[in-house]
């Protein structure tokens, strides 16, 4: 049996395990496009609502799936319990699961949107048989104009530029859908 | 070129742009972004449900291209 990539063996993980949560930032946005609308990035940002519980059960599913978890420069501290749980929800504070090559941000944050906004609005789209919960495209591009950070504000004006294309090229599609275009493929 | 002077030169290129003041804060989006945001969001592509499988397929690929690229000159 094939095995599956990484980031959706550990999205099945936080599936198994009822985590609330959303993935965002570039590679959300990536679930949206096609062709020179993907953006490479080693990075998954995945938003969480500030409950303790489901932070917990984020860190278990991570570890299950041999992802390191750090807070800042240091390993996330021992034991990872309910009480360490409150203290990083009540400080907002990142832990990056690290593992597969890949770097999982489990954010607390997102620009000034609230997690019980984002979730309602989110799509469900389908990796490998996986359900993987993405913001609002709309919502992940108003967090990055919010937040406009140089990288941000060069994300966003690529992301422009590449739905311009997009545009460009579906409009010059339906003209190249002529017989006379089809026979030459 | 050895890796000094290799260096030294990125370091003459890259002068100009660690003098510009790079501009931080929220960003006003234009409302062509926003309706082309909104288009690209309500594609039948883009609902619940859609089989994404073929972005990882994508990544890994693009993974294996950049890491196999080697130096040519």
């Amino acid at each position: 049996m094939k095995r599956r990539a990484p980031f959706v063996s550990l999205v099945a993980a936080l599936n198994r395990k009822r985590v609330r949560f959303v993935v965002i930032g570039v590679w959300g946005v990536n679930y949206y496009g096609t062709g020179s609308a993907h953006f490479h990035t080693e990075d998954r940002d995945l938003f969480l609502p500030p409950d303790p519980a489901n932070e917990l059960k984020a860190w278990q599913a991570c570890r299950e799936e041999d992802f390191e978890l750090w807070c800042g420069d240091e390993p996330l501290g021992q034991p990872t319990d309910r009480v360490l749980a409150e203290q990083v929800v009540s400080r907002r504070a990142l832990v990056r699961a690290d593992g597969h090559g890949l770097l999982v941000d489990l954010t607390l944050v997102m620009a000034d949107l609230d997690f019980a906004d984002v979730w309602p609005r989110r799509r469900v789209f389908k990796a490998e048989g996986v359900n993987v919960p993405v913001a609002s495209l709309k919502d992940i591009v108003a967090s990055k104009a919010a937040v406009g950070r140089p990288k941000d504000r060069l994300f966003l004006a690529t992301h422009e530029e590449a739905l311009r294309e997009l545009g460009r090229r579906r409009r010059g599609g339906i003209a190249a859908a002529s017989p006379k275009k089809d026979r030459r493929r | 070129m050895d890796e000094d002077s290799e260096y030294e030169e990125l370091v003459r290129i890259l002068e100009p742009f660690r003098n510009m003041r790079i501009e931080t804060g929220a960003v006003t989006l234009t409302e062509e972004y926003l309706r082309m945001v909104e288009e690209v969001e309500s594609a039948p592509e883009n609902q619940t449900g859609a089989d994404k499988t073929q972005l990882e397929v994508v990544f890994r690929q693009s993974r294996e291209h950049f890491a196999n690229a080697r130096r040519s000159r």
